[in-house]
């Protein structure tokens, strides 16, 4: 879940790229280290074999400054999309804040991205964690190729739930819908943990000073500082 | 109607991309059986615009979003799906329809399909090239050439679409067999081995041809929230606003290169120069920029991203971050700007021949190279009035217009020693911080003027270190009557101690004393470490800056854009440091402010002043290693007397120099101490830490503080060179690190 850093000001939100194998995932995070050109991003960390397959995950961290007074700091992290690497999938699976999953156009990998998209129901329970908890967005990757799989099927299939999901159409490899993707994403966490309680609203629950935690003053801090090194 | 929200702002989606090209296929009409007669009889209907995929364009209708009306199925025809299948391994077929016992619906997954009546109907083609060759009753070829592969057949609608959401569409022979019209197969009796075996029909060509009224969402789906499709993009605001920065950057840029061709000569006040620019820098001075200090940052507290962090007292980050800690010291207002932090553009121009502190008027160059009366006694290093702070902090103030020119007459001031070979250009408006309203005390009047303008530029002659050995002019006599602002009329003076009014007050009196001490000595930063280390208490003075050399001019080049050619003019910039100096503007991208400088491993006093023309500022001074350590100037400082020297200082146990490699160089530890496992552990240490530190924080650390109990390790790291202090306490003073940072880039400066 989210790791919120008194001492630095920093939150840490955890996005995770699902989805069946060979489906774009590590473009995506290969084209937004691209396009996000300012200097608050992180190297692109990717673990990948000879043939650029991912072998372990990729990750990326970028930071905005969207909450007031905090750095919001995205890690972004894809897993392998090879069936084999499920312990892989279900360990970079915790602690996630929100999902991309990106579905890839091909008709031939639609059974693949159901399959995916099953995987990763479970693979969240056994976080004990479920959609209905975690926001997640819908890409649609790949529609510049012939054939694509339309967007009605694509939506009957993986956004026909209870609630709707956000979902974009992309290209990662050209960057088309990348950015918009995980703007949507981002957007998600940052309503999620950016709701308080309003106490000018009566019925309202009051905030409870005993439950919430002070920012530590500034001898704690400082031994915050020295306790990392 | 939107099916997608692209984008935060974007309510109205795209219109199909215009390079697909076609409209969506019209759906097919759902078939109703006949009750009875053969399948094969039932006319297959051609829906006009609906394209056997195969034969379809590359990029055709495929990419098209299909309408999907909600909740507007066909009568009879609600879609039905099947549920989310519930293992991954599960890769056979997927039927799960709703009337199936234990098929129920979680509220979280897509509503279970009605079964729905009605066929879709495919082209036998299309299903016979998926059968087992064995089970065909003729090749497949003949029944292209006969036409009859075009034939279609009704599949029921329930059985195909209840397959959709699992990604693709199976049936067993079986299935089909029954709905296959004679002569295309084998006898059933023949085929009995194939009849369970799954044919996976083409997912394509069977979603083409169901309507679009049956893949509608389920009427109940609960929309996203409108705020978070309204909220603003993070990362597309971070995109912008960097675009709109580096635009800035570049009309800074430009207004800056024009400014730069004709001031070598001509003499600019301080306080006019980066205010002539008409742009503001991209941050307050005063605050000093987490990325301008990428070097030396420390696990004991790794610098904030953020402004709004608070800026720990016991917080190291670099010769730079120390710089600014130091500055702390000053007593600077906290309203006015940092006053030892001139900024200069991100381009870098260096207003080199900028010497005068305070706002005087512009005046040829000659003028400031002739002597002036100062006492002998006066020196740099001594503390001088606080001019610099005047014009440090009227240096981020906008531009003042220029008043009307007074001419005052000649003989009313004593300022004898201006040699202003002629009238100067209209003089700015003295523009004074925020805490000196007034210009002027009640009783300055033109004489009083005259002499604090003497004053200023006595001081700055005094500062200009090299001009003074310069032959003086001719004096002319008319260079007295410069030209006064009608501003510097008297005005009330308040109550309080103004640093302008301290100004006016000591020129009043003789020319030596304000210059001597008007303050008590500050002890400089860098000399507590060697009083402790039993050095000379009082840090040997920095080479009189009169003996020096004299630089042949105002040398003006883009610190941002110069090489280290042009840094090798600048007198006593060795080529080492030149090298460093690029090295270093590279790695911080640029220099933001001239005391950035003093980040420069090796950068002294001497140099800073003839690289800037400026007096150093109090906060930065910077000094020699034997200066640091408090060896005599003229000593060879050994790697020995280093470490030696160090492992003097108080609370200290041990010092050591090693290399990247683990081997030690020199030094000394506690007893029952392993010193070469020490040296080994350390570059070990390093890797360890900055595989994860340099995750959080984006950059690697270049200094360790490991408390410990007993002896606390304090490692520095400089390229390829490593100090090691022991210390009883949990951590050095600041500035022992200080001293310690500095010490090991010199060194690493040296082995380069």
């Amino acid at each position: 879940m989210a790791f919120i850093n008194y001492s630095s000001r920093e939150i840490q939100l955890k996005i995770v790229y699902y989805g069946a194998a060979l489906c774009g995932k590590t473009t995506n995070l290969v084209t937004l280290h691209k396009q996000i050109t300012h200097a608050q991003k992180g190297e692109l960390v990717s673990l990948a074999t000879d043939a650029d397959r991912t072998l372990f995950f990729d990750f990326l961290s970028l930071n905005t400054k969207t909450l007031p007074g905090f750095t919001t700091r995205f890690q972004l992290y894809t897993v392998p999309g090879q069936a084999i690497y499920n312990t892989t999938r279900q360990l970079v699976l915790k602690g996630v804040d929100g999902i991309v999953f990106v579905v890839d156009s091909h008709w031939e990998k639609m059974a693949d991205n159901v399959e995916s998209f099953a995987n990763l129901q479970e693979n969240l329970v056994e976080n004990h964690l479920s959609l209905v908890q975690i926001p997640y967005v819908l890409q649609y990757n790949k529609r510049d190729i012939p054939n694509a799989a339309p967007v009605n099927y694509l939506e009957f299939t993986f956004n026909n739930r209870a609630n709707r999901a956000l979902a974009f159409e992309a290209v990662a490899a050209t960057g088309f819908g990348v950015l918009e993707t995980l703007n949507a994403a981002a957007r998600l966490l940052l309503a999620k943990y950016s709701k308080t309680p309003n106490a000018n609203v009566t019925g309202m629950a009051q905030p409870n000073p005993s439950v919430a935690v002070p920012p530590p003053s500034e001898d704690e801090r400082v031994k915050e500082g020295n306790a990392v090194a | 109607m939107g099916l997608f929200a692209f984008g935060k702002k974007d309510k109205n989606p795209p219109e199909p991309s215009a390079s697909v090209g076609k409209a969506p296929p019209n759906p097919p009409k759902i078939q109703t059986p006949p009750a009875s007669g053969p399948i094969a009889s039932v006319k297959p209907p051609q829906p006009s615009g609906l394209i056997p995929a195969s034969g379809r364009p590359a990029g055709a209708a495929t990419t098209q979003p299909m309408v999907m009306p909600r909740g507007a199925a066909a009568p009879g025809m609600k879609p039905s799906r099947a549920g989310i299948p519930q293992s991954s391994r599960s890769t056979q077929r997927i039927v799960l329809p709703s009337n199936v016992p234990g098929g129920q619906a979680q509220s979280t997954k897509a509503l279970p399909m009605n079964a729905s009546s009605g066929r879709v109907n495919l082209p036998i083609g299309m299903i016979l090239r998926c059968l087992p060759p064995e089970v065909l009753a003729s090749d497949i070829s003949e029944f292209e050439a006969s036409g009859a592969a075009a034939t279609e057949i009704g599949l029921p609608m329930s059985l195909v679409l209840s397959q959709l959401p699992s990604g693709k569409v199976e049936m067993t022979l079986e299935e089909l067999v029954a709905h296959f019209p004679t002569g295309y197969l084998q006898p059933t009796q023949s085929i009995a081995s194939y009849l369970p075996t799954l044919i996976n029909l083409p997912l394509m060509d069977v979603v083409m041809r169901i309507p679009p009224d049956l893949l509608a969402l389920r009427p109940d789906q609960k929309d996203v929230d409108a705020a978070i499709i309204n909220m603003a993009d993070p990362f597309t605001e971070e995109i912008l606003r960097e675009q709109a920065e580096a635009a800035r950057r570049q009309t800074q840029t430009n207004i800056i290169d024009e400014s730069q061709v004709p001031q070598t000569e001509e003499f600019v006040p301080q306080d006019q120069a980066p205010a002539a620019k008409a742009v503001p820098p991209p941050r307050p001075p005063s605050v000093p920029l987490p990325t301008q200090r990428p070097s030396g940052a420390t696990t004991a507290m790794p610098a904030p991203p953020m402004p709004q962090a608070p800026v720990l007292p016991g917080r190291v980050g670099g010769v730079g971050t120390a710089t600014g800690a130091l500055r702390t010291n000053s007593p600077i207002p906290p309203s006015a700007p940092n006053a030892t932090s001139r900024t200069i553009s991100p381009s870098g121009r260096l207003p080199a021949p900028t010497r005068a502190t305070t706002p005087i008027p512009s005046r040829p160059k000659a003028a400031v190279t002739t002597p002036i009366e100062v006492p002998p006694q006066a020196s740099p290093s001594l503390p001088t009035v606080p001019l610099p702070t005047v014009a440090g902090q009227t240096s981020a103030l906008p531009p003042p217009p220029r008043p009307p020119v007074a001419p005052l007459s000649q003989g009313s001031t004593p300022a004898s020693s201006l040699r202003s070979p002629a009238a100067p250009p209209t003089p700015p408006v003295p523009v004074l911080p925020s805490s000196a309203p007034t210009p002027a005390p009640p009783d300055a009047g033109a004489d009083d003027l005259q002499r604090l303008a003497a004053l200023a530029m006595a001081q700055l002659g005094d500062n200009a270190e090299g001009e003074d050995e310069q032959p003086p002019q001719p004096e002319p006599e008319a260079s007295e009557t410069r030209p006064m602002p009608e501003e510097f009329k008297p005005v009330p003076q308040p109550v309080a101690a103004l640093e302008t009014s301290f100004i006016a007050s000591n020129v009043t009196q003789p020319m030596v004393p304000p210059i001597a001490a008007p303050q008590p000595p500050k002890p400089l930063p860098f000399a507590a470490p060697a009083a402790s280390v039993a050095a000379p208490r009082a840090p040997a003075p920095v080479a009189a800056p009169v003996t020096t050399s004299a630089p042949a001019g105002p040398v003006a080049f883009n610190l941002n854009n110069c090489t280290a050619d042009d840094l090798r003019q600048i007198p006593e910039c060795s080529n080492e440091l030149a090298e460093a100096i690029i090295q270093y503007r590279k790695k911080i991208g640029s220099f933001k402010r001239l005391e950035d400088l003093f980040d420069v491993p090796g950068m002294t006093k001497v140099i800073y002043q003839n690289l800037t023309g400026e007096t150093t500022p109090p906060d930065s001074v910077t000094q020699s290693l034997n200066e640091l350590l408090g060896f005599p100037p003229n000593q060879h400082v050994t790697l020995k007397d280093v470490t030696e020297r160090i492992a003097c200082w108080p609370d200290i146990t041990g010092c050591v120099l090693s290399q990247s490699s683990g081997l030690s160089l020199v030094g000394q530890v506690p007893d029952g101490m392993d010193k070469a496992a020490i040296v080994a552990f350390a570059p070990r240490m390093f890797d360890a830490v900055n595989k994860s530190f340099a995750e959080i924080t984006g950059r690697e650390t270049d200094e360790l503080i490991i408390p410990a109990q007993g002896n606390s390790f304090h490692i520095f790291r400089n390229k390829d060179l490593y100090l090691i202090i022991l210390s009883r306490l949990p951590q050095m003073p600041d500035r022992h690190m200080k001293v310690a940072r500095f010490v090991l880039a010199w060194l690493s400066i040296r082995q380069n």
